[in-house]
């Protein structure tokens, strides 16, 4: 078969049929949707702060609810987790698809499950954006048909469900602002949420969605970013046929940058071990949190550049967030680094913990909680003829067991390794000698 | 005139069916010709041609929607111009662009000697379209029957262009994934 066959084959279809396609412009409905911002982008914590206001735009209504639900025009009670959501109406076509659909966004890789052709857009490296589109499902919510959207995979899909809603709303932290505002230019319209007060990662980030009907995107930004080329990017999102070469871009780009910080890597480090002795416990410093610095000895000679295992792992801006140790163990996870170029200095900063300075030849390895969780541990362990320092997290913040984190160095490279509380010495060691 | 009574008129071999016709719809085949051809001499002995086939099928032929009848005798007669002039029926610029895209639809890529029977072809396209939202129907048959591009079809549906695209995209992926499962992959 030849494409000159289909387009053959296109032409000889019926009469009624190809009339079809002499309709003029749908007419969408507007109703209203619900959205479910996970875990990929926010922390999904619970919101507990209570606001309420609405405000009218258009056919669009925004409104800010603890506990109601909007559906149609009417609210409807639900005792749903004490949210704060925010609803907004955004058009979706009568016959738009009930069905779970999914595609990737090449431009930033925002799952490592990508598949030939996808949507692309104009994003260049070095712009501090993520795009993508979401899946979306429908969803049962106790006797209510919403449709609840869920980034990229996972939601409780029980089976075809009319599209009845969608809302969109941000689930955060504990007292965490949320500024909301409609984005308006010609033919088109998008919510904005900007998480006002969150951590040094997200503070103000931008969050922009829409939906041409059948699929919801996102765009994700710094408030920095000019209007101008928020609007651009979004307007260049068209599909790709093959995605791949986004991919090698990225990669390459990493590649580039990952060079750049191995550059600029000492040949040598030399960690200053401050824990205290007997392992005791650190006080809360309203600071700075709770210290422990590790000194993690080197051999004199090595001439190769501390890389550890790592691979580019995310990419964001001038920050490369690293892979340190990778594990799939059950209850075994990796940590990542954060590695920031900065003027004249290199900084090593653990997403919640680690931190690393240079200061002149003496390098500091320094482990600290920026969540300011409290019951930290330092210590030194020697099983056998290996030398650990181990940093143990008794509890989190959110109440889950606590872990422990054991570094350690071959001279060469450095290592970590974290692990449940609870996890047997002779478990872990056994990990420890299957690492290659 | 009705498309009623201009079909009466063919029927009855009066030929001011060709007159109402052109009157009628000689604008619409035209534009069916140039979206093809490009070009307006062409396009315009296309139209030409048109009436004279609608006057040698009409009858037997009765049409249920006269103005589609036509735009396929437009829009046949317009491919099979390109075809003669280049050898083939690329060489005007929708139709390679829209050649290109439904290589994309073919499981195992095209295979110039795999025998073809056309009418089931045509069944299955059909029935793989009515698995599709209206709206992408209406935006495939613009694309790939009317050989409009994007930008066009997103003025006509009020969308904008970059959803015309991703709608086609979907819908070509969708399209090779149906021909592979009825069987048309090598």
């Amino acid at each position: 078969m030849k494409s000159e066959d289909l387009l053959r084959a296109i032409g000889q279809m019926d009469e009624e049929y190809l009339a079809r396609g002499e309709t003029d412009r749908n007419s969408p409905k507007r109703i209203v949707w619900k959205v479910l911002l996970t875990a990929a982008i926010v922390a999904s914590f619970v919101l507990t702060a209570v606001a309420a206001a609405s405000t009218l735009w258009g056919k669009t209504r925004v409104a800010h609810d603890v506990s109601r639900l909007y559906m149609d025009g009417s609210m409807v009670e639900t005792g749903e987790h004490s949210r704060l959501n925010f609803y907004v109406d955004l058009p979706v076509d009568e016959d738009a698809p009930n069905e779970i659909e999914q595609f990737y966004l090449p431009s930033i890789l925002s799952t490592e499950d990508l598949t030939n052709g996808g949507i692309g857009a104009d994003v260049k490296p070095g712009d501090p954006v993520s795009v993508m589109s979401m899946t979306w499902m429908p969803a049962q919510l106790g006797q209510y048909e919403f449709i609840h959207f869920r980034q990229m995979s996972g939601g409780d899909y029980q089976g075809d469900q009319p599209v009845e809603s969608l809302d969109i709303f941000p689930i955060t932290v504990k007292e965490v602002a949320c500024h909301t505002e409609i984005v308006q230019w010609d033919g088109f319209e998008g919510v904005l949420f900007r998480l006002e007060n969150w951590n040094e990662y997200y503070a103000n980030t931008c969050y922009l969605f829409w939906t041409d009907s059948s699929y919801v995107y996102m765009l994700q930004y710094p408030p920095a970013l000019e209007k101008a080329r928020v609007r651009e990017i979004v307007e260049s999102i068209a599909p790709v046929e093959d995605i791949q070469p986004y991919l090698d871009t990225l990669t390459a780009h990493r590649k580039q940058t990952w060079q750049r910080f191995a550059d600029a890597m000492p040949e040598r480090l030399d960690y200053a071990f401050h824990a205290q002795a007997d392992g005791g416990w650190l006080e809360d410093t309203k600071d700075t949190g709770l210290q422990v610095r590790l000194k993690l000895p080197l051999h004199s000679d090595a001439q190769e550049r501390i890389t550890n295992i790592i691979y580019p792992r995310y990419f964001d801006n001038e920050e490369l967030f690293l892979q340190a140790y990778s594990w799939d163990e059950q209850g075994i996870t990796s940590y990542t680094v954060a590695c920031r170029m900065q003027e004249h200095e290199l900084q090593f900063t653990q997403m919640g913990g680690l931190q690393y300075r240079n200061s002149g030849r003496v390098r500091e390895l320094s482990v600290t909680d920026a969540q300011g969780m409290k019951s930290v541990r330092g210590e030194r362990i020697v099983w056998g003829e290996d030398t650990f320092y181990q940093v143990s997290y008794a509890q989190t913040n959110t109440g889950k067991r606590g872990y422990r984190i054991l570094y350690w160095t071959d001279g060469i490279y450095f290592y970590s390794l974290k692990c449940p509380c609870d996890m047997e010495d002779a478990e872990i060691l056994k990990i420890l000698e299957s690492i290659r | 005139m009705t498309d009623q009574q201009i079909i009466e008129l063919f029927f009855a071999r009066d030929e001011r069916a060709i007159q109402e016709t052109e009157n009628k719809y000689g604008s619409y085949c035209y534009t069916v010709a140039l979206n093809i051809l490009g070009n307006q001499e062409d396009a315009q002995e296309t139209v030409s041609d048109t009436w004279l086939r609608a006057w040698n099928a009409i009858p037997p032929a009765r049409p249920v929607v006269l103005r589609m009848f036509l735009a396929k005798i437009t829009r046949n007669q317009a491919l099979e111009l390109l075809r003669r002039q280049n050898a083939g029926i690329r060489g005007g610029g929708n139709v390679d662009a829209a050649l290109e895209e439904l290589k994309e639809c073919i499981p195992g890529g095209e295979s110039p000697e795999a025998a073809l029977d056309e009418k089931e072809l045509v069944n299955t396209i059909r029935a793989f379209l009515d698995t599709q939202t209206y709206r992408d129907q209406n935006i495939f048959i613009r694309r790939y029957f009317f050989l409009e591009d994007a930008a066009d079809i997103a003025r006509r549906y009020g969308l904008r262009k970059g959803t015309v695209l991703t709608v086609l995209s979907r819908v070509r992926q969708k399209l090779k994934a149906y021909l592979q499962k009825e069987g048309y992959a090598l």
